[in-house]
């Protein structure tokens, strides 16, 4: 699969964060190249991980309260949660490949 | 939602996709040719668009067999190259048609799957061509975030200088037939069977 679902609502936000696990959360705007670009790889990502990775997108500019509180200085940004807990981001594209790499670190830590 | 996958079978091409038995002139000699070296019959709806402007049409299949003919880099690994673009830009005519090539070239259905995944690790390839499709997604995704750390990385794997001009050019072909096909609407070719649909499967799971 190729496109993420989208966190449209504050329970949305809420109920993605509550659930256990990693959780990457792609957020973008809808006039963001890159970020178009990015998306499929964060998708393929969640999708090849049996399970052991969530994704989600979420639009910067329609969460700007959130994107405030999470500090998002451009777009794209990946957060990455576990068990809704942020323990790390990144800013513009990455390769499939290198996302992986980067949450196979972070869950050595 | 960003994008939608190219093919809408219930909207024709936006260009007429002259039949192999129509053809004369300037597009007649293009689909000889392609036939010549294809076989009969496998001139493709991609080559049908392109022939409203034969020359184009021609200069471009020349570079596209330039492309899978020569240089360093295997055919396996510029097919799954482009079999990840097409799957990247939601061009299911082109998943379709590299797929295909991509089994022709050696890969099995686990390995298609991994191009389709952006996972070179598990398309059979050798440690450099990982390097390079990753280098290839990289390119593609956003040409100016390449550091020079990429590149070292890239020459510790034996990467040459043809074999980055290889590698983005299989992404500029890739890219530039993706755009054709979508821009209009130009659908799966007729002999195409493996991977076909696949933007049907993606609607329904959307």
């Amino acid at each position: 699969m190729a496109t993420l679902s989208d966190l449209t609502s504050s329970d949305g936000i809420d109920a993605a964060l509550a659930l256990p696990g990693l959780l990457l959360l792609d957020v973008y705007t809808q006039d963001c190249v890159i970020c178009r670009r990015l998306e499929p790889m964060v998708a393929a990502v969640a999708a090849s991980s049996s399970g052991a990775v969530r994704a989600r997108k979420l639009d910067a500019a329609r969460h700007v309260e959130f994107a405030a509180r999470h500090a998002i200085r451009g777009v794209p940004t990946v957060l990455l949660f576990r068990d809704g807990r942020l323990i790390d981001r990144r800013a513009g594209f990455a390769t499939a490949g290198a996302l992986r790499g980067w949450i196979a670190a972070q869950a050595r830590q | 939602m960003t994008g939608q996958w190219s093919r809408d079978a219930g909207t024709p091409p936006f260009v007429d996709l002259v039949p192999l038995e129509k053809a004369t002139g300037a597009r007649k000699e293009l689909y000889d040719e392609m036939e010549r070296v294809r076989g009969p019959g496998r001139v493709s709806n991609l080559f049908k668009a392109y022939a409203a402007f034969p020359a184009l049409a021609k200069a471009n299949f020349h570079r596209l067999m330039v492309l899978l003919s020569q240089g360093n880099l295997s055919l396996k690994f510029k097919e799954a190259v482009m079999t990840a673009l097409a799957e990247a830009n939601k061009c299911d005519y082109c998943v379709s048609f590299h797929a295909t090539a991509l089994r022709s070239a050696g890969a099995s259905d686990e390995e298609v799957r991994a191009a389709l995944e952006f996972d070179p690790d598990r398309i059979g390839l050798s440690e450099k061509e990982k390097a390079l499709f990753n280098y290839a997604l990289k390119a593609n995704g956003d040409p100016h975030s390449i550091v020079p750390a990429d590149i070292e990385e890239l020459r510790r794997k034996g990467a040459s200088d043809g074999d980055l001009v290889e590698t983005l050019e299989t992404v500029n072909t890739g890219n530039s037939f993706n755009l054709i096909n979508g821009a209009l609407n130009v659908g799966p070719d007729d002999f195409l069977s493996y991977m076909k649909g696949r933007g049907d499967l993606w609607k329904k799971s959307a």
